[in-house]
C-alpha cells in the first residue's frame, strides 16, 4: 500500500513536471524572421479552446466552467480586438463546429502539429531531425478551410491550466520548509497562426500566464499581448 | 488513445527517468542496420530514433522526423512468440507472431497489432507480393484513424527470414504528410538488403 | 487541441473521472417513487442551455421530449461539471470511434428513451466502436455505449436495465456527490490510487482518457447498488423482463472467469476488462431476489438480435483483437445459444483455433470453418481458411476448389492479387 503512493506520488509529480518542463522552455523561444501579413488579411480566429480548474488543497484539479468560460470569451474579444487593431479583418470560427469533412482534418492535424511543436520546445522530447527547423506544415488541404470560411489566416489558441485555491497556497509554503514541491496552477496558453494559402504554420507561440488573469478582462488583454508578442500581424 | 499521445508522456515520464533525460538519439543518411534487426535499409535523410520512448518490444524500432503522429517509419525483426507491440504485463493478450504463418495471416499480424495500439478500425488494402531483403513478402497499404479521428494511411511490408519475420512499416496522416512521404518510403522499402 | 491538452493539462483531466460509469456491488434498495424527487428544479428554465450546448448527432427528432433538468449555473461545482461533460462529449462526437449507423443509433437510443421515461429528453447518445463491456451518463446527458457492451448482452430487455443502470446514476446525481467526496482528504488519496492504477495501466497518457478513468474512478458501492435498483425499476416499469439484470452480471462474471489471462481471472469479482469496482455477488443476489417477486416482462431477444446482426461480424472480429480466446469463446457460445447466426459463429470458432495453435486446434479449426459454410451467413473468408488449411495438408486441387470460392464470394477481397497468385501457382507449376 505504502509502495503504491510512493509510485502514485512519482507520477503525480511527473505530470506537473511536465508542464514545468514545457514552460522552462519557453525561454528558449526563438526569434523568428517573419514577414507582417499583408494588409486586410482576413484572419480567422479559431474559439480560443479554454480550459480552467481551481488546484484544491488536496491537489486535486476541480473544473470551474465560470473561469473556463469567462477566459474563452476575454480570449476571443482581445485576440478579435487585436487582430482587427492591426487592420486585418477578424472572423470566428469554433473549431468543435467544423470537425467533419476535410475541414475536420486539418484541424484534428493542427492539433497534432501544434503537439509535436510544443513536444519539440521540451528538451527531452527535442527531436534531432528539428533541431535547427521550425517551419511546420499543415499542407495545402487548408485552403479548403480558407475557401469555406473566406479568410486568408487561421489563429488557434489553447489555453489550459489551473488556479491554487487559498487552502493550497498554504500547503505549498508549508512544503516549500519541508522541502516537497507542490505545484501551485498555472496556466499555459499556445497560439499559433496558419497561412491558408500555404499551410504553414507562419508563427507560434507558448506562454505560461503569469500575473495576467485571463478570468479578466485586463488580464485577458494583457495576456494576449504577450502572447501574440512577435505575431506577424 | 494514438501512440503518440503515450509516445509523448512516456517521453516525460518514463524515458526522462530511465535515460536521465539523454537526449532522441539522431540516426544518419545512408545505410542503417537497427540493432537486432535482420536487415539493412538505406535511409536518403536523418531521422530522429524515438524506440526508447514509444513502448514497443525489443527488435521494434521507431524513427520519425517530425514526431511519431507526423510519420513513423517502423523497422523490425520479430522472433517466434514476439509481439509488434509491449502490453502492460506478461500475462495481458496480444497478437503474436508465429513462424508458421500465412501470407495473410502475417497481414492480420500488422493489421491487429495497430488496433491494439488504439488505431481506429484498421484495414489493409492492396495486398500484393513483394521481396524484402530478397526474401518473398507481403506488401500492403493501411487505412485508420486515430481515436481523435484523425485520417492515418500506411504502408507495410513484411517477409520471413528463417523463423523470424523482417517488417517495414510507415504511417503518416493521410493529410499532406504521407504523400509527401510516399515515395521515400518506396525507396526505403526497396533498398532491404540482409 | 486535444494533444496540447493532454500535455498540457494531464493532472487536470482527472477530475472527469466523476463520470457516470457503471461499475458493481451492493445491497440498498431505495423506494423507487422517491428518485425523481431529490432534487427539485431550481427555478431556471430547461431550455436555457449553455450557448455552446452540443447538437448530438443522428438523433430522430421527432420523439425527443425536453430535458427534465436545468443546466446549472456556470459557477457551481455541478456546472463545473458539466463544462467537462460538454468537452467530453464533444471529443466523443468527433472521434474516430464514434459509430454512425442511423438504424443502430436510433435503435439504441428508442431504448433508453423507454426506460428513461420522463428523463429521455436529457440523453444525447453515442455508441462507440470499442471491445470492452462499458456504458456511461454523464451528468450533462451525454451518454455512451460501447459496441462491446451491445454484443455481450443478450437481448433488449438486458439492454433496457443496463441503460437504465446509467440512467439511475445520472438521476442521483452519483457524479456531483462523488465529486463532493473527493474534495475532502478522502480525495486525495482517491486521487492517488486513480493515478496508480492509471499507471499500472502501464501508459501514463492513458489517464487522460475519459474512460479509462471514468472506471478507475467508479462509484460507490451504495451509489452502484443503487442504480441497479433503479435500472430494475424502470426497466420493469417499462415492461421488460424484471430477471434481465440479474442475468446479465452473472453472465459477465462468468466471462471473466473465462478468460485467458490469469490476471483477469483472479480479479474473480470484476465484471470486465476495466473495472475496479468488484461486482460482488451480493448485488446479484439484490437483484435476483427481486426478479423473484416479480411476474411478466418480455426479453424481446429476436427483436435486439435483429438489431445487433448486421454488426455482428465486426464486433466479434474486433473482440478477437484483443487476443483472450477464452472470453472470445465463452461470448460465441452465448451467441449461438438460441441456434442462430451459426455461419458467422463457427467461423469465429474456426478463428479463435487458427489463431490459438494448440494441440488439435487445426483440426478444430477445419471442422468449424467446414460446419460455418453450411450456413448461408459464413462470411466470404472461410472459404479463404479452408482452402489455407488444404494448401497446409498438400491438397493443392481443394486448395484452388475453395480459393476460387472465396475469390468469387468476394470479388473486391484486398487480397485477390495474392489469391490468384496463389491459384496460379497451384494450378499451374504446382500439380
Amino acid at each position: 500500500m505504502f509502495k503504491k503512493k510512493v509510485f502514485a506520488l512519482t507520477a503525480v509529480f511527473l505530470l506537473f513536471s511536465l508542464v514545468v518542463d514545457a514552460a522552462d522552455a519557453q525561454p528558449r523561444r526563438r526569434t523568428q524572421r517573419i514577414e507582417p501579413l499583408p494588409e486586410h488579411s482576413r484572419v480567422l480566429v479559431m474559439m480560443p479552446d479554454v480550459q480552467l480548474s481551481l488546484l484544491t488543497a488536496a491537489g486535486l484539479p476541480e473544473p470551474r466552467e465560470d473561469w473556463s468560460v469567462a477566459g474563452r470569451d476575454n480570449l476571443a474579444q482581445s485576440l478579435a480586438a487585436l487582430v482587427g487593431r492591426e487592420q486585418h479583418v477578424p472572423s470566428a470560427l469554433n473549431p468543435a463546429e467544423a470537425m467533419e469533412g476535410r475541414t475536420g482534418q486539418i484541424i484534428r492535424l493542427h492539433d497534432v502539429v501544434g503537439g509535436a511543436i510544443l513536444a519539440n520546445r521540451t528538451p527531452a522530447t527535442q527531436l534531432p531531425t528539428r533541431k535547427n527547423n521550425n517551419v511546420w506544415t499543415l499542407g495545402d488541404g487548408v485552403q479548403e478551410l480558407g475557401a469555406a470560411y473566406e479568410a486568408d489566416y487561421a489563429l488557434f489558441v489553447v489555453a489550459r491550466g489551473s488556479y491554487a485555491s487559498g487552502a493550497r497556497a498554504a500547503a505549498a509554503l508549508v512544503g516549500l520548509v519541508a522541502g516537497v514541491y507542490i505545484p501551485m496552477g498555472g496556466q499555459q496558453t499556445f497560439a499559433s497562426l496558419v497561412d491558408l494559402r500555404t499551410g504553414q504554420v507562419v508563427w507560434f507561440n507558448f506562454v505560461t500566464a503569469g500575473a495576467n488573469d485571463m478570468r479578466e478582462a485586463d488580464g485577458a488583454n494583457a495576456l494576449v499581448l504577450e502572447l501574440m508578442r512577435g505575431a506577424p500581424l | 488513445m494514438s501512440i503518440s499521445r503515450r509516445g509523448l508522456l512516456a517521453a516525460v515520464a518514463g524515458g526522462c527517468i530511465a535515460s536521465g533525460c539523454a537526449t532522441i538519439p539522431l540516426v544518419k543518411a545512408g545505410p542503417y542496420r537497427a540493432r537486432g534487426a535482420g536487415f539493412a535499409v538505406t535511409l536518403s535523410r536523418p531521422w530522429s530514433d524515438l524506440t526508447a520512448m514509444s513502448f514497443r518490444p525489443t527488435g521494434v524500432r521507431v524513427l520519425s522526423i517530425d514526431g511519431v503522429q507526423l510519420n513513423q517509419l517502423v523497422i523490425a525483426t520479430i522472433e517466434p512468440q514476439g509481439a509488434l507491440v509491449r502490453m502492460v504485463d506478461r500475462d495481458t493478450p496480444r497478437p503474436l507472431y508465429r513462424s508458421d504463418m500465412g501470407e495473410t495471416e502475417l497481414v492480420e499480424f500488422v493489421i491487429d497489432s495497430l488496433a491494439t495500439l488504439e488505431y481506429q478500425d484498421p484495414q489493409s488494402t492492396n495486398l500484393r507480393p513483394q521481396s524484402l531483403a530478397g526474401a518473398p513478402g507481403v506488401r500492403f497499404d493501411i487505412n485508420t484513424r486515430t481515436e481523435a479521428g484523425l485520417n492515418i494511411t500506411g504502408t507495410a511490408l513484411v517477409a520471413r527470414a528463417g523463423e523470424n519475420l523482417n517488417l517495414l512499416m510507415f504511417l503518416a496522416p493521410s493529410e499532406h504528410y504521407y504523400g509527401v512521404f510516399a515515395q521515400e518510403i518506396d525507396a526505403v522499402f526497396a533498398s532491404a538488403a540482409t | 487541441m486535444k494533444r496540447l491538452a493532454a500535455a498540457m493539462v494531464a493532472a487536470l483531466a482527472v477530475t472527469t473521472a466523476a463520470i457516470a460509469q457503471e461499475s458493481v456491488q451492493g445491497e440498498q434498495i431505495p423506494p423507487p417513487a422517491a428518485t425523481t424527487q431529490d432534487y427539485p428544479a431550481d427555478g431556471e428554465p430547461a431550455q436555457q442551455a449553455a450557448p455552446d450546448a452540443i447538437a448530438p448527432p443522428a438523433q430522430p427528432a421527432q420523439t425527443i421530449p425536453p430535458p427534465s433538468r436545468p443546466r446549472p449555473e456556470i459557477n457551481t461545482d455541478e456546472g463545473g461539471l458539466w463544462g467537462m461533460s460538454d468537452r467530453a462529449e464533444q471529443e466523443a462526437r468527433n472521434s474516430g470511434q464514434l459509430e454512425r449507423d442511423p438504424a443502430l443509433n436510433a435503435y439504441v437510443r428508442e431504448v433508453a428513451c423507454r426506460v428513461a421515461s420522463d428523463a429521455c429528453g436529457d440523453i444525447r447518445l453515442y455508441v462507440m466502436n470499442r471491445p470492452y463491456f462499458n456504458a456511461s451518463m454523464a451528468p450533462n446527458g451525454y451518454m455512451e455505449v460501447w459496441s462491446g457492451l451491445l454484443l455481450r448482452v443478450e437481448d433488449e430487455a438486458q439492454l433496457a436495465f443496463v441503460l437504465g443502470h446509467e440512467i439511475g446514476h445520472y438521476r442521483e446525481r452519483h457524479a456531483l456527490a462523488m465529486l463532493r467526496a473527493v474534495r475532502g482528504r478522502a480525495g486525495a488519496a482517491m486521487v492517488f490510487s486513480i493515478i496508480a492504477a492509471g499507471a499500472g495501466v502501464g501508459i501514463v497518457g492513458d489517464i487522460v482518457y475519459l474512460g479509462t478513468i471514468a472506471s478507475v474512478f467508479g462509484f460507490s458501492r451504495e451509489n452502484e447498488s443503487q442504480a441497479d435498483m433503479l435500472g430494475y425499476d424502470h426497466a420493469v416499469a417499462a415492461r421488460y423482463d424484471p430477471h434481465a439484470g440479474h442475468m446479465l452480471w452473472s453472465s459477465l462474471l462468468q466471462e471473466t472467469q473465462a478468460s485467458d489471462n490469469p490476471d483477469v481471472r483472479r480479479q474473480e469479482t470484476r465484471a470486465s476488462i476495466f473495472r475496479t469496482h468488484p461486482l460482488s455477488a451480493d448485488r446479484i443476489e439484490a437483484l435476483t431476489a427481486r426478479a423473484a417477486q416479480a411476474t411478466g416482462g418480455e426479453t424481446q431477444r429476436a427483436r435486439y438480435r435483429a438489431a445487433i446482426r448486421p454488426f455482428l461480424d465486426s464486433w466479434l472480429r474486433s473482440d478477437l483483437r484483443r487476443r483472450d480466446y477464452g472470453q472470445t469463446w465463452f461470448l460465441l457460445d452465448r451467441l449461438a445459444a438460441a441456434g442462430e447466426d451459426l455461419g458467422v459463429v463457427e467461423y469465429y470458432r474456426g478463428e479463435i483455433n487458427r489463431l490459438r495453435r494448440g494441440d488439435g486446434d487445426r483440426e478444430r479449426a477445419f471442422q468449424h470453418y467446414t460446419n460455418a459454410i453450411a450456413y448461408p451467413d459464413a462470411p466470404a473468408a472461410t472459404w479463404r481458411e479452408l482452402g489455407d488449411l488444404a494448401l497446409r495438408d498438400g491438397r493443392n486441387a481443394e486448395a484452388v476448389e475453395q480459393f476460387t470460392a472465396y475469390l468469387a464470394r468476394a470479388p473486391q477481397a484486398v487480397d485477390r492479387a495474392l489469391i490468384e497468385a496463389r491459384i496460379q501457382q497451384l494450378s499451374g507449376g504446382g500439380q
